[in-house]
C-alpha cells in the first residue's frame, strides 16, 4: 500500500507555472475573443431568458389576479342542457339537487343562487340557500322545498307541483305582490291572467322522472291523455265506450306501448299502429 | 476592487466577465492543458469552463477572490475529466494486485517546471488522470474514487504507476 504522500514540490512547480508552454499559440486576447463568439449571445440570450421569465410570471400573476377577481366577483355560472334522448341532473354545492326532463335546459348562478329554466325540472332545494328561479312566465323564489316545475304549457303557461315545503310565486314586477304554494298544491301559471291554485290532482306529474304510473279508478280517456303527454304522441280511442272505463293498476314504464298492452288484459281493445298515431278500438269494459 | 468584480459578476456584467477572464484564463488553461494534452482542446474546456463559472457565479457565495480562483480551478478540473471521459482516453482495470510503497518524485534541478509539465503531459492518460488529482490539483483518492467512479485502491495503483512512468521519463530527460 503506498502512502498518501504528495510530492509538494513537484506541485508548487506546476501549479504556480505562470507561463504556457512552449509552442502555444493560443492567449487571453484569442480565448476571449473565441469565448465571445461562442458565448456572448447564449449569455445576452439567457439575459433575455430571464427577463422573459420574469415578464412571463408577472404576465402569468396578472393573468392569475384577473381570474381570481372574476371567480370572486362575477357569477359562476353553471349549463345542463337534455335532449330527446337523454335526461340530465346536477347536484349543487350546498346538496340542492335537479333533474330535467327531456328537451329542457337549465342554467345555475351558483354565486347568486338564481336559476334559470326552460322545458321542466324536478328540484329538491336544500334548506342553506334561498333560490330565485325564472322561467319563460315569472320568478319562482324558495328554499327547502321539492317541487317540479314545467314551463312549457300548451296555453303558454307553466304549472307548478310542490310535493314538499313552499314556492313563492312573484307575480309580474311587484316583489310584494307573491302568491305561495304549499306542499301537496299544484298552480297553473297563466301570465298576465291569472294563478289557479288547486290540491294535486295529477297524481303522475313525475312520472317523467320516476318512470312510473299508477292510475287509481282513472278513465281510460285521462290514461291515454297521459300518455300523448307523456310520450309527444297521439293516441286516439274510437269507441266512446271505452273512453270512460276506469283503470286501478300501477304501471313500472311509462311506455305507450307497453302500458296499452297491459290494459288489454283489463279491457277489451285491439291496439291498431298506424304511421302517425295510435288507435285504440273495441268495447272497452263489455268484455 | 477584486470584492467588487464578483459583485459584477453576479449582475452578470460582460466588462466584468471579461476583466476577470483576462486575469485568469492563462492559469484556467493551464490546467486544462494538464488534462487535454492539446491546445485545441484545452482551449474549447477553458471557454465552456468559464461559461459555466459565470452562468453559475450565484452558486459561489464565499471566499473572496481566493475562493473565486479555487472554484473556477475545480471547475476547469472538472471540464478536463469530461473531456477525457468523452475522448475513452480513462481505462482503468481493477487489479487486485499487492502495492508496494512508492516514494514521492524528488524534484531535479536540473529540470525546470515547463519541462516537468510537458513530462507530465506526456503520462499516459489514465496516469496522467490521477497524477494530475492527486499530486497536482490536491484531490484525496477517496475524492478521486467519486470523480472517476473507481475504487481508491484503483486510484492508487494508478498513482503508483504515474510515479514509476514519470520517474523514468525524468531519468531519460535528464540523461540527455
Amino acid at each position: 500500500m503506498t502512502k498518501d504522500s504528495k510530492e509538494p514540490e513537484i506541485k508548487d512547480i506546476i501549479y504556480n507555472l505562470e507561463e504556457l508552454p512552449e509552442g502555444i499559440k493560443w492567449n487571453e486576447e484569442i480565448g476571449w475573443e473565441m469565448f465571445t463568439k461562442k458565448y456572448h449571445h447564449r449569455i445576452k440570450k439567457r439575459t433575455t431568458q430571464w427577463m422573459s421569465a420574469a415578464a412571463s410570471i408577472l404576465i402569468l400573476g396578472i393573468i392569475s389576479g384577473v381570474i381570481v377577481f372574476h371567480h370572486f366577483n362575477k357569477p359562476q355560472i353553471v349549463s345542463i342542457k337534455s335532449n330527446e334522448i337523454n335526461k340530465e341532473e346536477i347536484t349543487l354545492n350546498d346538496g340542492s339537487r335537479i333533474w330535467l326532463n327531456y328537451n329542457s335546459s337549465l342554467k345555475v348562478d351558483l354565486k347568486n343562487n338564481k336559476i334559470e329554466i326552460a322545458g321542466e325540472a324536478y328540484f329538491e332545494l336544500s334548506a342553506k340557500n334561498t333560490y330565485r328561479i325564472f322561467s319563460p312566465h315569472g320568478q319562482y323564489v324558495s328554499k327547502a322545498a321539492f317541487f317540479n316545475l314545467r314551463t312549457q304549457e300548451k296555453d303558454n303557461g307553466a304549472m307548478l307541483t310542490v310535493s314538499k315545503g313552499k314556492v313563492d310565486i312573484i307575480w309580474g314586477s311587484d316583489e310584494s305582490q307573491k302568491a305561495p304554494v304549499e306542499s301537496g298544491m299544484q298552480a297553473k301559471i297563466v301570465p298576465q291572467v291569472a294563478i289557479v291554485k288547486t290540491a294535486i290532482y295529477d297524481a303522475n306529474y313525475l312520472s317523467w322522472k320516476t318512470e312510473t304510473l299508477h292510475f287509481e279508478n282513472t278513465p281510460m280517456y285521462c290514461v291515454v291523455d297521459k300518455l300523448m303527454e307523456i310520450n309527444n304522441m297521439e293516441i286516439e280511442i274510437l269507441n266512446n265506450n271505452l273512453r270512460y272505463c276506469r283503470v286501478s293498476s300501477d304501471f313500472n314504464t311509462v311506455s305507450s306501448t307497453d302500458v296499452l298492452r297491459k290494459i288489454t288484459k283489463l279491457l277489451n281493445y285491439n291496439i291498431i299502429y298506424t304511421s302517425g298515431k295510435i288507435i285504440l278500438k273495441g268495447n272497452g269494459c263489455d268484455l | 476592487m477584486e470584492e467588487d468584480i464578483i459583485e459584477r459578476l453576479y449582475c452578470y456584467d460582460i466588462k466584468a466577465q471579461e476583466i476577470l477572464y483576462k486575469k485568469y484564463a492563462k492559469k484556467m488553461f493551464i490546467i486544462c492543458y494538464r488534462y487535454t494534452g492539446n491546445e485545441r482542446d484545452a482551449a474549447e474546456i477553458l471557454n465552456d469552463g468559464f461559461y459555466k463559472i459565470f452562468r453559475q457565479i450565484k452558486s459561489f457565495r464565499t471566499g473572496g477572490i481566493s475562493g473565486l480562483v479555487a472554484w473556477m480551478s475545480k471547475i476547469m478540473v472538472n471540464e478536463g475529466l469530461q473531456f477525457i471521459r468523452k475522448q475513452k482516453n480513462l481505462r482503468f482495470v481493477n487489479e487486485n494486485e499487492v502495492l508496494v510503497e512508492e516514494s514521492p518524485i524528488q524534484p531535479d534541478n536540473t529540470i525546470n517546471a515547463e519541462d516537468y509539465y510537458k513530462l507530465i503531459r506526456q503520462l499516459d492518460d489514465s496516469h496522467k488522470a490521477v497524477f494530475n488529482l492527486f499530486v497536482i490539483d490536491g484531490y484525496s483518492h477517496r475524492e478521486i474514487s467519486e470523480m472517476l467512479h473507481i475504487p481508491e485502491n484503483t486510484s492508487r495503483s494508478y498513482l503508483l504507476r504515474a510515479r514509476q512512468e514519470l520517474k523514468l521519463k525524468i531519468i531519460k530527460y535528464a540523461m540527455l
